[in-house]
């Protein structure tokens, strides 16, 4: 029913803007699929701060699936900005989101749809460049340890632990570290909407989902 | 004594004042006296309890940190060192998110942000999502004991698991999509809600105490 509609929706150059009823719901179920995967990193990334730095770029990776289908069926500007909104929200009321991880995710979201706008919310590559974009939004939970890094530093000397230690645990805050930190993303990324179109092809587009 | 109710609203600015002092350097002393704070909260909301958790928690952190981790090899230490670290950063604001998940319920919190004129494009999706968690766990549940059932081999696990998830999904959003389309999810006027939301005079002691544990903090700091 989906596809028919915003076919002919698109032959007559009027694509209704506004989200419907149907879109809200689905933007609900996925960011729902969304979040669920996220916040499995996100417990993850406690055990190493590799994993850490890693986890914006694993989130990435995994998430492929529920963020190409939400742009699948939802082609309507406002879709992602809806996904980023729930994902912080819910974090934020758990207490595991700072304000430094909001403004990065409200960045994320402005940046995706922009491109998702100049794109027409149709073609794999457009889809793909906003959901890189998206998925940087992550990057601001590891970042207090670059952006506070005197007062989290301090805190840990007072901790108690040897100069030696710090200087091994400062390695995790170097400028390379920085770049992995925000490479990772955008590349694994790409690899997540990869495996998201695979699978689509193989699964859902036989039965007639998409 | 009876236990006070907080507005979702004074819990999201309660969580907003956390997250400021969050990053800010405190002492030991200015750590403890906030921590004791948000416990003193918790039990006034009657949750004793969960005050207690936090506080036995709250100590088990900091002697981890400043009495266990550093003895132990740098290898052991440096996995543990940078979280645990963080949470103890963020451990107010957890704090607080326990008492908000704890004491209030979704619809109230969807009227709060209502009051707040967030638009129900945002609050629909919002309500989906957080209803669909339980759902979601039911099916993966499900989806992992038919798998017992057969004997799939490891490397086509996440396959197995993934499709049949994404399917049930897609599924449940188009049921619902009718079902809600049916009792007016489009209808263009704000819905009324049975909640009636009200900041009453503990609100605003609780965010009076806030303000001033905030301030006294970065004065501190």
């Amino acid at each position: 029913m989906e596809p028919t509609h915003t076919a002919s929706a698109a032959v007559q150059g009027t694509v209704n803007r506004r989200l419907s009823g149907k879109d809200l719901i689905n933007i609900g179920i996925f960011s729902a699929l969304y979040f669920v995967l996220n916040f499995a990193f996100m417990l993850m990334s406690g055990l190493h701060p590799m994993i850490w730095i890693l986890m914006p770029g694993l989130i990435a990776l995994t998430t492929g699936i529920p963020f190409m289908l939400m742009c699948t069926k939802v082609r309507k500007a406002g879709a992602v900005v809806i996904m980023g909104f729930i994902t912080a929200l819910i974090y934020f009321v758990t207490g595991m989101f700072t304000p430094l991880i909001l403004g990065m995710m409200a960045a994320a979201c402005i940046v995706a749809e922009s491109i998702r706008w100049v794109t027409h919310y149709s073609g794999f590559a457009g889809e793909t460049a906003a959901f890189a974009a998206f998925s940087l939004g992550m990057c601001g939970s590891p970042l207090p340890i670059w952006i506070f890094h005197d007062s989290f530093f301090a805190q840990i000397a007072s901790q108690g632990m040897s100069a030696d230690y710090i200087t091994t645990l400062d390695a995790f805050s170097s400028t390379p570290m920085l770049i992995v930190l925000f490479a990772a993303p955008v590349v694994l990324a790409v690899l997540g909407a990869l495996i998201a179109k695979a699978l689509f092809r193989k699964h859902f587009e036989k039965a007639g989902m998409i | 004594m009876k236990s006070i109710r907080l507005d979702p609203r004074t819990l999201i600015i309660l969580l907003s004042t956390a997250s400021v002092v969050a990053f800010l350097p405190k002492g030991l002393g200015v750590e403890i006296a906030l921590v004791s704070a948000c416990a003193l909260l918790q039990v006034a909301c009657g949750y004793p309890t969960m005050a207690i958790k936090w506080s036995v928690g709250f100590v088990v952190l900091v002697v981890l940190l400043n009495a266990v981790l550093p003895v132990l090899p740098i290898t052991v230490s440096t996995v543990f060192t940078i979280s645990l670290t963080y949470a103890r950063k963020i451990y107010l604001c957890l704090m607080v998110g326990a008492l908000a998940i704890r004491s209030t319920t979704v619809h109230r919190f969807t009227t709060a942000l209502q009051s707040w004129h967030i638009p129900q494009t945002f609050l629909i999706p919002l309500s989906i999502t957080i209803r669909y968690f339980p759902m979601l766990k039911s099916e993966a549940g499900h989806i992992r004991d038919a798998m017992k059932l057969k004997e799939i081999p490891p490397s086509q696990r996440i396959e197995c698991f993934t499709v049949p998830l994404i399917m049930s999904a897609t599924m449940t959003a188009d049921e619902l999509s009718a079902a809600a389309v049916t009792r007016g999810i489009e209808n263009p006027i704000a819905s009324t809600s049975t909640e009636r939301l009200r900041m009453h005079i503990d609100d605003w002691l609780c965010l009076a105490g806030a303000v001033v544990l905030c301030v006294v903090a970065i004065a501190l700091a």
